[in-house]
């Protein structure tokens, strides 16, 4: 409730200019210390889920500025994919009769609309090239998967810090790591497993949004794959889907993308209205970054608890097994 | 929000489809929000706008679905198309390719929607004829064949994009209200054709689909 007098306007420039010098501050802080200990510790093994570096990543996140060195220390490369393999996938001649090779067809079509708003990726764009790159060696490497609308704009905001064989690389790596690759696989029976669990989990973690969801008749699906083949991309303005995937990519599985999804869904505050519900979900939401963390890392798994958790990702587990 | 803002006579649910980049998603935004987006992005899924016309007093609320147009993603889609009483099959006219899917999207819709669905066969870009690739007398023919509606449109520059929501939004109200007078509560008159049920129409989503067996 602002008031319109030229003194409140006043205080209000102060405090703003006040605010950006206190976060640029804590920035570089945050810089400092990822350079003096983070980061050294990360390289010396110590794991993403170990306590210092999950608080870094959940108060402030990961400086954009590191990100680049960083998140290929947080995935990892469970592969051991090399930039000669990815210049090899590259080489390869496609061959349009095996599994979903075809599907390549659609890479051109995708590559210029990705992340519009940034122009890096449309022809000319200086990413556009390396964006086609990986795509092409992504589907000649998992043909079984191909290149499915949405993936395009997970390649985009790693080749933002990464170039492009270590893009290539981290892309590969989320997707066999996370079983989100069975998601991408689109098997509806899958799909309507999945839908089912997610449901359940949602009551668990967050009965009123479930209920207010129910209330409005909107189908999870709506807004659920949209979310999570773009791993969030497509869900929320891109600052805040990086911040997210700051703290998402040392466990990109699809557990942790539910938890994920159910933190957005209880921050974007569904309206009663049905209409007003599935237009608001249809679109991208813009929700405090630091709250959604905060929802995923914490007031959600801690409202469904460790029990029911470990549970949960059993049952998850199974279904993503009788699909793979 | 006041009630009256919320009323409709009655509640049409349409489905826009057809192969990727075509514009359907630019179809929809021009027509609900008469925008027209040059920073386009492709469709992951389903995407929902509405909005509502008069027809003879009475007001209608279009619920349009957009979808997905990969392959891959019809296994998702076509389960929006449970209830739909409208479908605009979006091609591309510059595009020789993406007509010549037309007839794989009507098989799509002949297994997934209702029998008696409104189809209209829409041919997009025609901002841009120096590229087009297939003629207006072509289409026609085979939207003739099938029995369908066709409309040339631009997204872009906005040409006949209401004229066609509009004209398969009329073609459906008068299927409806003859309906309505000729056999007036008899049962077979789909419900969401029934003004006075017009609350009752599940919104969105598809009907759950059938269990593949075993979990949840």
């Amino acid at each position: 409730m602002r008031e319109s007098s030229a003194t409140v306007k006043n205080e209000d420039t102060n405090d703003e200019e006040a605010a950006i010098l206190k976060r640029e501050r804590a920035i570089a802080f945050q810089r400092q210390h990822w350079h003096t200990t983070l980061i050294p510790n990360l390289r010396s093994g110590k794991p993403p889920s170990s306590r210092d570096i999950q608080h870094a990543l959940i108060h402030g996140g990961v400086p954009a500025s590191i990100r680049g060195e960083v998140w290929p220390l947080l995935v990892g490369n469970p592969l051991h994919i090399t930039e000669t393999l990815f210049d090899i996938c590259l080489a390869r001649d496609p061959d349009a009769t095996r599994g979903q090779e075809a599907s390549r067809n659609l890479i051109p079509t995708d590559v210029g609309r990705t992340l519009p708003e940034l122009a890096f990726f449309q022809p000319g764009g200086t990413l556009f090239d390396s964006l086609t790159d990986v795509l092409r060696a992504f589907v000649r490497f998992r043909p079984d998967v191909g290149y499915v609308q949405g993936m395009s704009l997970i390649a985009a905001v790693f080749l933002l810090y990464s170039p492009a064989w270590q893009a290539f690389m981290l892309m590969s790596s989320i997707m066999h790591d996370g079983h989100l690759i069975t998601f991408l696989r689109l098997d509806p029976g899958f799909v309507s497993h999945y839908m089912g669990f997610f449901d359940r989990t949602l009551k668990i973690a967050a009965p009123n949004t479930h209920s207010r969801l129910h209330r409005a008749g909107v189908p999870s699906d709506l807004f659920l794959t949209r979310w999570l083949i773009s791993m969030f991309v497509q869900a929320v303005p891109l600052d805040t889907a990086c911040r997210l995937w700051d703290v998402m990519l040392g466990r990109p599985d699809i557990m942790n993308l539910t938890v994920a999804a159910i933190a957005l869904l209880i921050a974007a505050d569904i309206p009663e209205d049905p209409d007003e519900a599935m237009a608001r979900l249809s679109r991208r939401l813009d929700v405090d970054p630091g709250q959604l963390v905060t929802l995923f890392a914490k007031t959600v798994p801690h409202t469904i608890g460790p029990g029911r958790m470990k549970t949960l990702r059993g049952m998850l587990g199974k279904i993503v097994e009788a699909y793979t | 929000m006041a009630e009256s803002e919320e009323y409709y006579d009655y509640l049409f649910k349409l489905v826009l489809i057809g192969d990727s980049g075509v514009g359907k998603s630019n179809l929809l935004s021009r027509f609900t929000r008469n925008e027209f987006l040059y920073e386009s992005k492709s469709t992951i899924g389903v995407e929902f706008a509405t909005r509502n016309l008069k027809m003879e007093g009475k007001t209608v609320k279009a619920q349009i679905w957009d979808t997905a147009g990969q392959e891959r993603y019809r296994a998702i889609t076509s389960a929006y198309y449970r209830g739909a009483v409208g479908a605009l099959l979006v091609f591309d006219i510059t595009k020789r390719a993406t007509y010549d899917n037309v007839d794989r999207w009507l098989k799509e819709l002949r297994e997934h929607a209702d029998p008696d669905i409104a189809i209209m066969l829409v041919g997009n870009k025609t901002d841009q004829p120096h590229l087009r690739g297939v003629s207006t007398a072509e289409a026609q023919q085979k939207a003739r064949e099938a029995k369908l509606s066709y409309f040339e449109t631009s997204a872009l520059s906005g040409d006949n994009v209401e004229a066609s929501f509009t004209e398969l939004v009329k073609e459906i109200y008068s299927i409806a209200s003859r309906a309505q007078i000729d056999v007036a509560g008899s049962s077979w008159v789909p419900t969401q054709f029934r003004p006075d049920h017009a609350e009752s129409v599940p919104l969105g989503g598809p009907a759950k689909p059938a269990s593949n067996g075993g979990c949840c």
